[in-house]
């Protein structure tokens, strides 16, 4: 049984204005005022001073259950949006866990799923423990090229980052099922315009029937899914994802899009940090975990989890 | 790290790719603008190092097969399209020249049954180890009952890091169709297969994998009655496949009944890296 143990996330202090990006991307005001008004993007989080190393360190600092834990960390997995994010051979996912005391780890990237790469790592990582490993799962880039900055009419990325840990026991928020659906016919060197239309067309389509198939995987009708922790492409998408469904788009934590913008793969991570602050997770809570990566082939995932609070949590 | 739930290792295809791109996949855009975007990528990509001085230019304009075309290419040669796979691992080490496309899933789409598809890097010679690991334990779950392992590497960095590296002569891969035991394989299933490439059928079963970090002065392990050993470049300089050649040289031992031990070092994290095959009885 996989389960999500602690979660920890930093963004940058820096904010920026997506009217900003826009200026710097060629749109017109009228293209940036249908970002904020209709996709519901306001801003994203940047540090332009700062590594990717100095992102992760700021997450995996707070993750206080790591503490006295290290140890037990058998893996640490950077989950990626972009399969190269630093010059090879550099390694700042190495240079991380020297500093935090895990060399002893296997340190591996996961990849190729692109923006639903977050939860391929958390699956990866717990198909991997044995006993009372844990995985330390990492996510989130820097917006370091166009491609990482804007995905033409549909987001802004934002800078920041999220860590995790998992176990393969008992303890902590239950995986219950994992759903992912490919489609390579988009990838740039065989799509040409007329698919990419088609991938539009299809975007939201393809994710609900993603969330129904983890959904129905893992037993459940999806009038028992509490919430969805969705990726903040934006509001729009997830809109039209809920009325495929017929689901409740209040119950989707969208609050994030208009604060951070597309924070690669750690939206999730950091959206459920949202919904245990205010209170949405209770014991039992039923929910998904749901994501799309798009641009170079599309991937659509989604996870349904039993929310179960740490040990050390519970009163 | 063992109890891959006996994955018979069912075929195994290996092939030296040239220095020129495969046809087949020209993007529609025109190779033109694919060369812009990748030059615009590394040139981003360097900048925060202090590294785009290094760029080579002239590399990325006429880079040779990327791992989308090498995976393809490797993919008709070992699948069947009666075989519909579960689950398909890419694993490398030196990155691809096409650094933003998400190869694995492009790869999905031409593989038989569409498998779901991923990659694994930044683990060295690790990672293909890591990634059969990872396909025992779907195969154990129930989860998939044909894998396809891809292992792929390409020689050209286009940019000086800064640092040694340890790079391939030449663009290569090797491919390995891995089955759980309870797969219903037709008996004719390669009638179909194209037989110019040299690939073979296997009789092995995958009895344990692992990658164990922080070894500081490994032994590699010696052969033993009934045990082949193939030592990677960790423990052999193999200037040729640095991170492919454990695995190419699998291939050439499987006329013998031996059971198999590939074993191969990983230097910066200092794993020591085995998979174990037995011989089927």
């Amino acid at each position: 049984m996989t389960a999500i143990t602690a979660v920890a996330a930093h963004l940058p202090d820096q904010r920026v204005p997506i009217e900003d990006l826009a200026a710097e991307f060629g749109l017109t005001p009228m293209q940036a005022r249908v970002f904020r008004r209709y996709h519901k993007l306001g801003e994203v989080r940047m540090d332009p001073a700062g590594s990717l190393l100095d992102l992760l360190r700021a997450a995996v600092s707070g993750l206080d259950a790591l503490r006295g834990q290290e140890h037990r960390v058998r893996y640490v997995i950077h989950a990626r949006s972009f399969p190269v994010v630093t010059p090879y051979p550099l390694d700042p996912v190495r240079e991380l866990c020297r500093e935090f005391g895990l060399d002893h780890a296997n340190v591996l990237a996961v990849g190729h799923h692109a923006c639903a790469t977050g939860l391929l790592a958390l699956d990866v990582a717990g198909r991997l423990l044995t006993g009372d490993e844990l995985a330390l799962v990492l996510t989130g880039e820097k917006a370091f090229t166009a491609d990482a900055r804007t995905v033409p009419e549909t987001t802004f990325f934002g800078e920041g980052a999220a860590a995790c840990l998992v176990s393969a026991g008992q303890d902590g928020d239950r995986l219950l099922s994992y759903a992912v659906e490919q489609h390579g016919e988009y990838d740039e060197a065989v799509a040409g315009p007329a698919d990419a239309l088609a991938f539009q067309r299809e975007y939201p389509d393809r994710l609900a029937e993603t969330i129904l198939a983890a959904v129905a995987r893992a037993g459940l009708a999806l009038a028992e899914i509490e919430l969805i922790l969705p990726h903040n492409v934006n509001a729009v998408c997830w809109q039209q994802v809920c009325r495929r469904l017929g689901y409740p788009a209040a119950q989707v934590v969208l609050e994030n899009v208009a604060e951070y913008g597309h924070v690669f793969c750690a939206d999730n991570l950091i959206n459920y940090l949202t919904a245990r602050r205010r209170g949405l997770l209770a014991p039992g809570t039923r929910y998904v975990m749901a994501a799309a990566g798009a641009g170079l082939g599309a991937t659509y995932s989604a996870m349904v989890f039993a929310h179960h609070p740490p040990r050390r949590e519970r009163p | 790290m063992s109890g891959p739930h006996g994955l018979r290792l069912r075929r195994c295809v290996r092939l030296d790719f040239g220095d020129e791109p495969l046809s087949g996949t020209q993007a529609p855009g025109g190779e033109g603008d694919r060369a812009a975007a990748r030059t615009l990528y590394h040139r981003d990509l360097l900048r925060p190092h202090g590294l785009e001085t290094g760029l080579d230019t002239a590399a990325l304009k006429t880079p040779g097969p990327s791992y989308g075309e090498m995976g393809r290419t490797l993919l008709e040669a070992a699948v069947s399209p009666d075989e519909p796979v579960d689950l398909l691992v890419l694993a490398y080490a030196v990155p691809d020249l096409e650094p933003g496309r998400a190869t694995a899933t492009y790869l999905s789409h031409l593989c038989p049954g569409r498998p779901m598809a991923f990659a694994i890097s930044d683990q060295g010679t690790a990672a293909a180890f890591t990634g059969l690991k990872l396909i025992g334990e779907y195969a154990r779950s129930g989860d998939t009952r044909r894998a396809v392992l891809l292992i792929l590497e390409q020689p050209t960095l286009p940019y000086d890091p800064g640092v040694p590296v340890t790079l391939p002569a030449a663009a290569a891969g090797v491919a390995l169709v891995l089955e759980a035991p309870e797969s219903h394989v037709r008996a004719d299933a390669d009638a179909d297969m194209d037989t110019d490439v040299d690939a073979a059928e296997l009789t092995l079963r995958l009895t344990s994998v692992s990658v164990e970090p922080g070894v500081a002065e490994p032994e590699p392990p010696r052969a033993s009655d009934g045990t082949s050993v193939l030592l990677g470049a960790g423990f052999t300089p193999d200037e040729t496949r640095p991170y492919t050649g454990v695995w190419w040289q699998l291939l050439g031992l499987l006329s013998t009944r031996d059971d198999v031990l590939l074993a191969d070092f990983e230097p910066v994290s200092q794993s020591v890296c085995l998979a174990e095959f037995r011989a089927r009885t």
